[in-house]
């Protein structure tokens, strides 16, 4: 078994650790920095809970080596705060909108919605949908995510 | 996961160097097939090889005319590209039709050739727009269109020891459109039922080239030479579209699968093809 050393920063936290060469960044996040918010849906890359930020792009941290976040920057929902220690306008309107039912996808859907808030602070209704098209939610809850982007969209506004 | 032995190549000398040495080992790029191909029991590698560090397999080119386009560009890369989106629109629509934005920020132009999937998306774009592929190894490197490339499902031209390093095809023209349109079971992550490109170039309303491909028809993606060949030197209108499209029986041979059945592809063929032409002519004049 092939050991690497993967030096990588998680929420702003510089972290240096052995991987080995087959496990994933979901493992590593959730096994190794027991970081365990990202979540392991289907680990074959359709559901989207284990959606986390890369380097400014969200990306499905199970169809990711973890070798291969060698130097990047991820951002986990554990990262996600407001000011204060507050929760972060993201989490506080899919609260708002009651866009959580069983929560497991939530994080997945936090982490998509966030990256997409950071590229583009004024998407359409249709870029919302076009950007989460890879989180699947089992509850059904896809208008009020939607809602819940749309609100977040309109608070972020507020804070610049 | 299967366990597997995995080096990271620094650079592309020292990728060659590695598939030398190894040549049987398995390259990971993007790792959206690999780690689920992996997990399935598909693929067991003794080695792999990520060559996501290969800076030289990044990047597109165009020169002379041409355009190159290193492996390990990503979809969204393609996709978001205001070069391709007016010179080839096919291809920068087919990649933004793979699986979802998440996925398309990994994968890669390379991956979904070698992958050899027939309903793979940008390979009918590809092929519609006379890609070719350079292949390197330490010895040297070699041309293959991409058609000669693509063997069956799963198999392609790649020999021990080689990678894709880049993609090519001669700019288009402005008296050209190109297109690509996909049926799926729903708009993301679906692997498609059936998917098309197509070329085509005008001269005072008058066909004087055409190319039409396929995918998800057959165990490759296809040409439809008997469509080309009736749309050559016709005038641009529905009633030619129409008559061509039913030649589109003579390159396909589709199965049953999951995802539909092979008389529901007979059914939607002609029309998914009569429709790709429609958009690649509407395109003339709008695409450079």
């Amino acid at each position: 078994m092939s050991t690497h050393t993967l030096s990588i920063t998680v929420n702003g936290h510089p972290y240096t650790a052995p991987v080995s060469g087959s496990t994933t960044l979901l493992e590593f996040l959730r096994d190794t920095l027991r970081l365990t918010g990202t979540k392991n849906g289907c680990a074959e890359g359709d559901c989207g809970a284990c959606a986390v930020i890369m380097n400014g792009q969200a990306v499905k941290s199970c169809l990711v080596l973890a070798i291969q976040a060698n130097g990047a920057s991820i951002e986990t929902v554990e990262g996600l705060h407001g000011m204060a220690g507050s929760l972060h306008p993201v989490q506080e309107a899919f609260v708002e909108a009651g866009a959580v039912q069983c929560g497991y996808c939530t994080p997945g859907m936090l982490m998509s919605a966030k990256a997409l808030l950071d590229a583009n602070p004024a998407p359409t209704r249709e870029e919302i949908r076009t950007a989460l098209a890879g989180n699947l939610c089992r509850c059904t809850g896809y208008m009020k995510i939607i809602a819940a982007v749309e609100l977040a969209a309109s608070k972020l506004e507020m804070l610049r | 996961m299967f366990d597997f032995e995995l080096v990271v190549a620094r650079d592309l000398q020292h990728l060659l160097a590695l598939l030398a040495h190894d040549p049987d080992a398995r390259i990971v790029a993007g790792a959206t097939d690999f780690i689920p191909f992996v997990n399935a029991g598909k693929w067991r590698p003794r080695l792999a090889i990520d060559i996501t560090g290969v800076q030289e397999l990044r990047g597109c080119w165009p020169a002379d005319g041409w355009v190159e386009i290193g492996s390990l560009v990503t979809h969204s890369e393609l996709s978001g590209s205001a070069f391709l989106r007016q010179k080839a629109a096919a291809l920068a629509e087919a990649a933004a039709a793979v699986a979802d934005p998440l996925i398309r920020a990994r994968a890669t132009i390379g991956g979904n050739i070698c992958t050899a999937s027939p309903a793979a998306d940008i390979v009918p774009a590809l092929f519609i727009l006379g890609a070719e592929l350079t292949l390197l190894n330490q010895a040297g490197s070699r041309r293959l269109p991409l058609s000669a490339f693509l063997i069956g499902p799963g198999k392609t031209a790649l020999r021990p020891g080689e990678v894709l390093a880049a993609i090519r095809f001669p700019v288009p023209t402005a008296r050209t459109g190109t297109a690509f349109l996909k049926l799926g079971r729903r708009q993301a992550m679906a692997i498609s039922v059936a998917n098309a490109a197509a070329f085509v170039e005008l001269d005072d309303g008058r066909i004087t080239a055409c190319r039409l491909a396929l995918g998800a028809l057959a165990p490759t993606v296809v040409r439809c030479a008997a469509v080309e060949a009736y749309l050559k030197n016709k005038r641009w209108n529905a009633a030619s579209l129409a008559e061509s499209a039913a030649l589109v029986f003579e390159a396909i041979c589709p199965i049953d699968d999951v995802r539909a059945s092979a008389s529901y592809r007979r059914a939607i063929a002609p029309q998914l093809a009569q429709r790709v032409l429609v958009e690649a002519g509407e395109k003339i004049g709008r695409q450079s």
